[in-house]
């Protein structure tokens, strides 16, 4: 009697372990014109009402967040970065704490001397946006922005002349030519408050946006980890690499998605601050880290360096990790990466 | 006209009749290889099966078009509205390619908020498969 009672308390106990994955069900959705990208959002849940309520929420998140990072636009009673660019030059504007948070966060990085990339770019960055949205636009008249504009604008992107009031939370530009761009870290910081959202309401769960991915708990499906693909550089449909991961980021900077062509040459979105010409070191870099934010900040870093630059920069940086597509091809990692890598031998169990 | 001639030219007709039959019951019993949904603005928009080789158009109200070319055994984006063409760039989707695609069975055109899907009708897709 005793060994059949054993046998029913084991088989209780393991009961709601082999009935998990089947409580659970995979359900997505797609959404577009937000971060002018396709957001794509996966997750395991009991039935549709469970998903479809977490999924309008975040989608709903996303939407307030591309409003107040939307340099290009302007929205009735929001001080969003469109707001800033305009204004900050005049007085000090108080703006929504996501956009404060976050340009604190880069003043910070910028402030240790970091490498990095430079959000107090924008005099030059929309001098380029501009010209290569008149050249895709435009294909046979496409133009490269002149040099001595590109080296005017250049003259007024000093961090240093960001002054932001913490108890205010206001910002305030010393220089009346400077403007903010925060394209290489908005979607990162956006990823990261969403995927804070999501835990609560659905653990499981896959956020893209765009080259940023963001992955919740393992998917509720008996997997250990999701699976998300690198593309080849050199390969519009091609896969370079799948990397297996839960409750991390994979964020790629590479020189394929936005660019223009100029006279037959391709000019890509991501500009050296050195040269004010798009960076020539690699072809795309994919960062894994905790967050979003840094592995945005980290990825579009990676981009403006040399290799061996960025190699030392993601070993000296704790839980990153990083794939480099070179220009000649080549394909290097760096050593905590093999663990996630199917190259390497990693799986989704 | 001899009775022989008679006898071949019924003779072709019938086997020509034969042949049509045959064939066409064959397309038409045929097991599609699998199939293609159609999403716009992240709404399922239709739904093609892989028998043969065609194009579809999806068109939108406000003149945004993508031809799409069904084959045998996958598709491809054909023609676009749209300004990037990187919906035609992302090449052909095959029940042979897609565990290789970045974008595993789907092709994607962002700017006209189309999507379009190989769903896999005879065979359960590996585990190890990217989810995105």
């Amino acid at each position: 009697m005793k060994k059949w009672i054993c046998l029913l308390a084991a088989l209780m106990l393991a009961c709601p372990a082999c009935t998990t994955a089947e409580e659970y069900a995979k359900f997505s959705r797609v959404a577009y014109g937000i971060f002018d990208t396709e957001i794509q959002l996966i997750g395991y849940t009991k039935d549709q009402n469970e998903f479809n309520q977490a999924a309008d929420e975040v989608m709903a998140q996303l939407r307030d967040y591309h409003r107040i990072f939307d340099a290009y636009n302007s929205y009735p009673n929001l001080h969003n970065l469109w707001y800033v660019n305009a204004h900050a030059a005049k007085e000090p504007v108080e703006i929504p704490a996501p956009l404060f948070d976050l340009i604190v966060w880069c003043k910070e990085q910028w402030a240790d001397g970091k490498e990095g990339a430079n959000i107090a770019m924008g005099a030059v960055l929309s001098l380029w946006h501009d010209f290569r949205t008149a050249g895709i636009e435009d294909p046979l008249n496409a133009q490269l922005p002149p040099m001595a504009a590109l080296e005017e604008a250049a003259q007024h992107t000093d961090f240093s002349k960001v002054i932001l009031d913490h108890e205010k939370r206001t910002v305030y530009f010393a220089d009346p030519l400077l403007k903010l761009d925060i394209g290489a870290v908005a979607k990162g910081y956006a990823a990261d408050l969403a995927a804070a959202s999501l835990m609560e309401k659905m653990p499981s769960f896959l956020l893209s946006l765009g080259g940023n991915v963001i992955a919740g708990e393992p998917p509720r499906d008996g997997r250990l980890h999701w699976g998300v693909s690198v593309q080849d550089p050199d390969d519009f449909s091609g896969m370079l690499e799948v990397l297996y991961v839960d409750q991390l980021t994979v964020v790629t900077s590479g020189d394929y998605w936005r660019y223009y062509t100029v006279d037959g040459e391709r000019y890509h979105h991501i500009i050296d601050p050195a040269t004010l010409m798009p960076a020539r070191h690699i072809q795309a870099v994919t960062v894994v880290c905790e967050s979003s934010l840094l592995a945005d900040y980290l990825s579009t870093t990676l981009f403006l360096m040399p290799y061996e630059e960025g190699r030392a920069l993601i070993e000296a940086t704790e839980g990153a990790e990083a794939i480099w597509s070179l220009m000649d091809g080549t394909v290097l990692m760096s050593d905590g990466m093999a663990k996630y890598a199917r190259s390497m031998g990693a799986t989704s169990r | 006209m001899s009775k022989k001639n008679i006898f071949l030219i019924l003779g072709v007709v019938i086997i020509a009749c034969i042949l049509i039959i045959v064939s066409q019951t064959t397309l038409l019993g045929k097991a599609p290889n699998g199939l293609v949904r159609i999403y716009i603005s992240g709404q399922l928009h239709s739904q093609e099966e892989l028998l043969m080789e065609r194009d579809v158009a999806i068109s939108q109200p406000d003149g945004k078009t993508n031809i799409l070319h069904l084959m045998e055994n996958g598709f491809y984006m054909k023609e676009s509205t749209c300004i990037t063409q990187q919906c035609i760039q992302q090449g052909q989707v095959t029940v042979d390619n897609y565990d290789k695609r970045a974008l595993g069975t789907r092709v994607i055109c962002a700017h006209n908020e189309v999507q379009v899907e190989l769903v896999l009708t005879d065979r359960t897709p590996s585990p190890d498969l990217p989810d995105i």
